[in-house]
């Protein structure tokens, strides 16, 4: 390891150091150091709420109206706490390390296997990005909007977020309105679900309506791409680092993580909760887009539940386009080695906020193409996701038990059986998925 | 808060060192590269089962 000795001060620094005063004057004060979790939470409610996004709810909303709660509430709960671990361990690397995910990747692995990474990372993000594009528009579409407002409007959103070069601002602004996520629990309140059958479910795992059939292992494979996916990685251990955290925070990072996989759960769970009248009422939802969804919720939840589910489609997708095209930039950044902080002025992290802005641009402007068959992407990207996440949770499971880069805080052996049955896990998951597609009479 | 403070200017200086380490590449197991390998070829597979669903999706 090469550490200057005197390094020339950048405003990013001066941004954490202030930060870094701010949580240390209120360690300790205050009623159980509430005061130092508000500061320090955000990173991981974030990722959280940033990946409960279009798509992701979309595939919630999938599940709920073609098989109920039966099974697939347990099932949520199990994602959220494997995304829980993997996150967990992301927030340590950056926390003992105080450098990106791209920028170790490349200098420990090196540039072939760096290459690779970002290539999955890149492909997976813009991808992404376009659904969340469609998600907005079919979201707003359900108020009349027309695509081309509901596009300029978002990113102007994300232009004005990033237009305070503090990441704290940023912070909370995409805060308040990741927080929006909350509407869909209002929706689940109007479908009137049975409590008992929500306890029941949660306390006996139901079996799957139907058995294991093709389209059931792709929907268990976008409600696992829903929770965990490589932006997730990239975007945890970006955004503790920008925020100028260290392994002394490590506690309320956890919490913090906690809290945003908690709330994630909760909200993804009322999404199936809202849409299980329609399996309940045998209606057929598979090919249902957002304002389809909203319009055959209406006969269930009411005008005012089908307005605030398509509300909930358009706020995923324009918090997942704020913090899914941030991961990207700070990636883009750390590899080439630009300037690559939230904290920057405008004109010193011209690239990183271009790469950020012009993402999301181009996604947008995809959205708008006549004719683009795009529809068809929005459950694939879950899957997708699902698949490129093995080898990214191999770089991470080599890095957070690299002596050199942690230390102390390396895996214990717990961390690792999980870490490591997690990737089993969803390899296998992978397989299954190929079968089906393969070999569907093996499900039938 | 003072930002012209001694602790500030060292968790300045900290934040800085951090930022501009330079950490050398470490020494990749034969196995650890086979495994690489392994989920690459695992991507690749997969993401033409995708391309298979996209296809009979849209036909």
């Amino acid at each position: 390891m090469s550490e200057p000795p005197h390094a020339v001060l950048a405003p990013e620094d001066i941004q954490r150091a202030r930060d870094r005063q701010a949580i240390e004057q209120s360690r300790g004060r205050g009623f159980i150091g509430l005061r130092m979790l508000m500061l320090v939470l955000g990173p991981g409610v974030l990722v959280f709420l940033g990946e409960n996004d279009a798509p992701s709810m979309l595939s919630y909303a999938a599940t709920g109206a073609q098989f109920g709660i039966g099974f697939f509430l347990p099932f949520v709960l199990v994602t959220f706490a494997i995304a829980w671990v993997v996150q967990e361990m992301a927030a340590r690397v950056g926390l003992a390390t105080g450098q990106g995910h791209a920028q170790l990747i490349f200098a420990r692995f090196g540039r072939f296997w760096g290459g690779f990474a970002m290539l999955d990372l890149i492909a997976g993000n813009f991808l992404t990005l376009v659904t969340e594009f469609i998600g907005i528009r079919a979201g707003l579409g359900f108020f009349g909007v027309a695509p081309v407002v509901a596009v300029a409007g978002t990113l102007a959103v994300m232009a004005l977020a990033i237009s305070t070069a503090r990441y704290r601002r940023w912070e909370q602004m995409t805060l308040g309105l990741a927080l929006g996520n909350a509407i869909f629990l209002p929706v689940a309140l109007l479908a009137h679900p049975s409590l008992p059958a929500i306890g029941q479910a949660l306390l006996r795992w139901g079996p799957l309506p139907g058995g294991f059939k093709p389209s059931s292992v792709t929907l268990m494979i976008a409600d696992i791409g829903a929770t965990v996916t490589p932006w997730m990685l990239f975007f945890q251990q970006g955004a503790v680092t920008d925020k100028g955290l260290t392994l002394r925070d490590l506690p309320s990072v956890r919490l913090d993580i906690l809290i945003g996989s908690v709330l994630a759960a909760l909200f993804a769970m009322a999404a199936i909760v809202a849409t299980a009248p329609l399996f309940a009422h045998g209606i057929s939802a598979g090919n249902f887009q957002a304002a389809q969804f909203a319009e055959a919720l209406q006969p269930y939840v009411g005008p005012i539940g089908a307005s605030l589910f398509a509300l909930g489609i358009f706020e995923a997708g324009l918090v997942a386009a704020i913090t899914i095209a941030t991961a990207s930039a700070y990636a883009f950044g750390e590899v080439i080695g630009h300037a690559h902080s939230l904290n920057n002025r405008l004109r010193d992290g011209w690239l990183f906020y271009g790469v950020l802005l012009g993402s999301a641009v181009l996604a947008g402007l995809l959205t708008l193409l006549p004719g683009a068959p795009l529809e068809e992407i929005v459950i694939l990207v879950n899957v997708v996701a699902t698949l490129a996440m093995p080898p990214a949770l191999l770089f991470l499971l080599v890095m957070v038990n690299d002596r050199a880069l942690m230390g102390a805080a390396r895996n214990g052996v717990l961390g690792n059986v999980v870490g490591i049955g997690v990737t089993v896990f969803l390899i296998g998951c992978g397989l299954a998925f190929g079968a089906s597609v393969v070999a569907p009479s093996w499900f039938n | 808060m003072d930002i012209n403070s001694p602790d500030h200017e060292q968790d300045a200086q900290f934040f800085a060192r951090r930022r501009l380490t330079m950490w050398p590449r470490r020494d990749q197991s034969s196995a650890l590269t086979v495994l690489f390998w392994a989920l690459r070829l695992y991507v690749v597979v997969m993401l033409a089962i995708v391309v298979i669903v996209v296809r009979r999706a849209a036909g």
